[in-house]
């Protein structure tokens, strides 16, 4: 009885506590949905490896997001140890017939950000057509603008 | 193999589980033989009874004690934003929504390649299949191509040991290639 009730006191601290750090919160932090961009020229993506780091500031990844051509719709494979950290490798292959080429967005990763705007630092690991030749491309993170289209 | 095994290698490993490259690795590897000792370790300390923990009255006092200043600071800031009374309420739900959509999103946002349980590094040799000394998509890539075109497939290529080459074994490849715990050698 008397544990009951040490334990139901800890869990209204525990609440109460949460909600008083989210009220102190709230109105500083936001989410910001960033888009990888790969720009493969003229060659065809049929797969890919990128890491992406957050130098600066405050920000941390919470969900993860596949890209905009049918070949690289579903959300890339990733490690779900990544979440709520800063750092991410996310990669994905495709075997469909239609391959994207030029500027491609491959993956959009959604940021909970805190404060001045984060620095990140994105790295190709791996690129290549359908034959498992590497690919010159070069890759860039934009942030789209909340609210935007996709 | 060119990385060293992940924990739940190592653990597989413990319990007699491991292929042989990761018990030849680690055979071979005094910093594995290390992080092993540490997991038999934990392992013996988690098996031992957790004792029934009784919280002191005294204890017990100090925390309602810093709750009730804690709230009190609550309670001052949102005195200050003077927000209206019908809004109140929002306090309690909004963060309740808050998490609840954020656990939504993660769950139906998130690769559903990724549902099936976590998988330990494959067998580097095996997993490599254009041989570049990396284990990475492009390797996956090779494989899900192969599998596409019914190729004579190597019985290596079964990495996760069901007796087939199938989507599993380009999963586990894919797994290895984004692993944030691999180490790199």
């Amino acid at each position: 009885m008397r544990r009951g009730s040490i334990l139901a006191r800890a869990a209204l601290i525990a609440y109460a506590l949460a909600l008083a750090a989210i009220a102190v919160a709230e109105e500083a932090a936001r989410f910001q949905p960033i888009d990888i961009v790969v720009d493969v020229g003229a060659g065809a993506l049929a797969a890919y490896q990128i890491e992406l780091v957050v130098t600066s500031g405050d920000a941390s990844i919470v969900g993860v997001e596949g890209g905009e051509p049918a070949a690289f719709k579903a959300a890339p494979y990733y490690d779900p140890k990544a979440l709520a950290g800063g750092r991410i490798i996310i990669a994905a292959y495709s075997i469909d017939d239609q391959l994207p080429s030029g500027r491609v967005r491959v993956a959009t990763l959604h940021m909970r950000e805190v404060g001045a705007a984060p620095g990140y630092e994105v790295k190709l690991l791996a690129a290549a057509d359908s034959d498992g030749q590497p690919l010159s491309v070069t890759v860039e993170v934009q942030p789209r603008p909340v609210g935007g289209a996709r | 193999m060119s990385y060293h095994p992940t924990e739940l290698d190592l653990e597989l490993l413990r319990a007699g589980e491991a292929s042989a490259a990761i018990a030849q690795h680690v055979a071979g590897c005094a910093e594995c033989q290390g992080q092993l000792a540490r997991i038999g370790q934990c392992a013996t300390a988690l098996a031992a009874p957790i004792a029934a923990i009784e919280v002191p009255a005294g204890r017990e006092q100090a925390i309602l004690s810093l709750a009730q200043q804690r709230a009190a600071v609550v309670a001052a800031q949102i005195e200050r934003r003077r927000r209206p009374r019908w809004l109140r309420p929002l306090y309690i739900a909004a963060p309740l929504a808050a998490a609840a959509s954020i656990m939504v999103f993660v769950t139906t946002v998130r690769s559903p390649q990724l549902s099936q349980p976590a998988a330990s590094a494959p067998a580097a040799a095996a997993a490599d299949l254009n041989s570049d000394g990396k284990i990475d998509i492009v390797d996956a890539l090779l494989l899900a191509r192969d599998l596409k075109r019914q190729s004579a497939q190597q019985p290596q290529w079964d990495l996760n040991g069901d007796g087939r080459v199938d989507q599993a074994d380009i999963d586990r490849i894919a797994q290895a290639a984004v692993s944030l715990s691999r180490r790199q050698p």
